[in-house]
């Protein structure tokens, strides 16, 4: 049915493009090609459109895309799940309706809010949960998943406030079984025989809502920002189900936390600009099989701290972030410290027809890296040329090293209608 | 009056009747004048940029031109509406009276991002949307950041103008502009500044601004097109203005960040005509 309105709205909007409406529609197609041959390369065609139509206070925003990959028909080398997820893919960036009054927009629908200011990370930025049906290699606005919500911003003063009430849990989306990003995670303890129980997500409204609130201003050049976050975690804890026999039996669960973010960038010296983002859960859960529960509740600080620099066209980064758990022991599913660094150089060349990024990002724990170059020519308004490579090394049982047989040169050609 | 960013560029502005001979006042007056001259409390206006390659072919943004004057700054929002590749990037800006002695705060909102970032203002020789226009060449008329001497007058489009030479007063400044020296025209009459040559930083002449058209609106002297022509890249750009409109009472979250993310539509601001 997604399928089928995107094509409307496709079709649709050329028509009724008008003087209160805005519509664009591109499509491309990418071939990816893995460097190392233990996989065949695929085509990608992917549909893209998104209009905005203006009646006096009210606008209709609406973006989606369609995205269909042959290469998934493969039933020899993709699993039922992964041609399922990758084959024909169809969803809503955003779809919402807005209006305007005094300076103040509410709007209503499946959205994306952002915030904080980090170079394709998340300290702040955890509204949206994120599908890693291609890791973390897209861009992040890529793979930020919309949801549903209601959400006001405007200005307090020199405030600018952003709140937010979203009615119903989503979580992170892993890559399906089978596909070249699949992160194994219960299922070495499957093997081993450990029962998995069904995901459960909070059912009922009350039980299930997410709350925010972001405030941000200028002090004179120092940019200020804070967030409370009142959410759940977005990948699940597993927990010991009680069952009086030797079997060890898993519950997949959500739970409660709040979080509570700070963020600041201002200008130093030489023409740098310095920026830090901080966040604090005072009780997040983790899983620990040592616990009689299996879950364990630490305050954990996040934080980020960057320097840009501006260089004719260019914008220089380097920015480093980790996380902190207090009273961390080996049980821990995850990680003590979880160190990121990521030098990156962003520029354009040839009038703006060139688009440049260089991203080299580190992770302590086990080596990990991944180099990504990306060129996007564009040598008309209509047509755009791009060329990703990304490089991924370190430790097998690292975050990147894991996909260090995924290397991968990305091709693509877009035609904006 | 404060100034308003572009203002070097297009003076979109109204003479302050100046009754007596430009030969008269120094040339720090002279762009003084300029640089102070009445130009309503806020204007809008839609502008178009053309970028023409050295093969001759043309791109084009388009965008919405907002800016205000507050009590010792001036605040600026470009909001590009098309083509697709740039609707929705939003760049922003609050230049301080000089006397304050504070650099400028700027910042980009990035639809692809959905992020807004605090810009540096230390190095502003980068190109305005890929255009020649360089973001320095879009800043206010600065006084004390250059040494400038009045050379003579000369006629630009059949007008009269004083014409100046200036020079960085300081390392940084040559450093942000990335200009060895500038010569500018500014027309006795309108205190527009009609012309203006650029030198690089090895003293060669390598582009130039001229005023193509200028139209007299709501009694403002108004720039309605702009053209740079850059020499050593064989390229030039154009900002084209169409309905400007001054003292339109542009609020005050129109520059505000709020604004970054939630776009502008002319369909909410009051005042527009």
């Amino acid at each position: 049915m997604r399928h089928v309105i995107f094509l409307i709205l496709f079709f649709s909007g050329p028509v009724c493009a008008h003087a209160n409406a805005q519509f664009d529609t591109d499509i491309r197609l990418r071939s990816t090609d893995w460097l190392h041959g233990e996989t065949s390369p695929h085509s990608e065609l992917q549909l893209h459109t998104q209009g905005r139509w203006i009646l006096r206070n009210w606008e209709l925003h609406a973006e989606g895309r369609v995205r269909w990959n042959e290469s998934y028909a493969d039933t020899q080398t993709y699993s039922k799940a992964a041609r399922k997820a990758y084959r024909l893919d169809a969803d809503w960036r955003e779809i919402y309706v807005a209006t305007q009054r005094n300076g103040w927009q509410n709007s209503l629908g499946w959205q994306q809010v952002v915030w904080g200011r980090a170079d394709n990370l998340r300290i702040l930025d955890q509204v949206n949960p994120l599908d890693f049906r291609e890791f973390v290699l897209p861009e992040l606005n890529d793979y930020r998943r919309s949801v549903l919500m209601l959400r006001t911003l405007g200005q307090w003063g020199d405030w600018m406030v952003e709140a937010i009430y979203l009615p119903g849990f989503v979580g992170n989306r892993m890559a399906a079984e089978g596909s070249p990003f699949f992160i194994p995670t219960v299922e070495p303890l499957i093997a081993q025989g450990v029962e998995i129980r069904p995901h459960r997500y909070p059912k009922n409204l009350l039980g299930s809502a997410e709350i925010g609130v972001h405030l941000s201003r200028s002090f004179g050049a120092r940019d200020v920002s804070g967030v409370l976050f009142y959410t759940r975690n977005d990948d699940p804890i597993y927990r010991i189900v009680p069952t009086g026999t030797s079997t060890l039996v898993l519950q997949p669960d959500y739970p409660r936390h709040i979080q509570m973010g700070f963020g600041f960038a201002q200008p130093v010296q030489q023409g740098f600009i310095f920026r830090s983002e901080w966040n604090l859960i005072p009780s997040l859960s983790y899983t620990s099989l040592e616990e009689p529960d299996g879950v364990i509740q630490s305050s954990t600080l996040r934080g980020l701290l960057g320097l840009d620099y501006l260089w004719r066209d260019w914008l220089v980064s380097v920015q480093t972030s980790d996380r902190f758990i207090s009273n961390w022991q080996t049980g821990y599913w995850d990680p003590e410290h979880q160190i990121v660094t990521t030098f990156s150089a962003t520029g354009s060349s040839l009038s703006a027809r060139l688009e440049t990024r260089l991203a080299l990002t580190l992770m302590s724990q086990r080596n990990g890296q991944w180099l990504q170059v990306k060129n996007n020519f564009k040598p008309n308004d209509q047509i755009s040329l791009g060329c990703t490579l990304d490089l991924l090394s370190g430790d097998p049982s690292g975050f990147f090293g894991q996909f260090r047989r995924q290397d991968r040169l990305q091709l693509d050609i877009r035609y904006l209608f | 009056m404060e100034q308003i960013l572009l203002k070097t560029v297009l003076m979109l502005g109204l003479i302050v009747g100046i009754s007596h001979p430009a030969f008269a006042l120094s040339a720090d007056e002279i762009l003084t004048k300029s640089r102070d001259r009445f130009d309503g409390n806020d204007i809008y206006a839609d502008v178009q940029l053309v970028l023409t390659d050295e093969s001759g072919r043309r791109r084009v943004r388009d965008l919405y031109y907002l800016q205000k004057d507050a009590e010792d700054n001036d605040k600026l929002t470009l909001y590009f509406t098309g083509p697709s590749d740039v609707r929705g990037v939003v760049f922003q800006s609050v230049n301080y009276n000089e006397t304050k002695h504070q650099d400028d705060d700027q910042w980009l909102y990035l639809p692809a991002f959905r992020q807004s970032r605090r810009i540096a203002t230390a190095d502003k020789r980068g190109a305005f949307m890929g255009s020649d226009f360089s973001y320095i060449d879009m800043d206010k008329l600065r006084i004390t950041d250059y040494t400038q001497v009045f050379l003579d007058t000369e006629k630009v489009n059949g007008r009269l103008c004083d014409r100046i030479e200036r020079k960085p007063s300081s390392e940084v400044i040559l450093k942000k502009t990335g200009y060895q020296k500038t010569i500018i025209w500014v027309d006795q009459e309108s205190r527009v500044v009609l012309k203006q040559d650029y030198y690089d930083i090895t003293g060669v002449l390598f582009k130039t601004m001229t005023v193509k058209k200028m139209e007299k609106i709501q009694n403002i002297w108004s720039v309605m097109q702009a053209d740079m022509t850059n020499f050593a890249q064989k390229r030039s750009s154009s900002l084209i203005f169409t309905n400007v409109q001054y003292n339109v009472g542009l609020q005050d979250h129109l520059f505000s960040q709020t604004i970054m993310k939630t776009g502008v539509s002319r369909e909410t601001i009051p005042g527009l005509r």
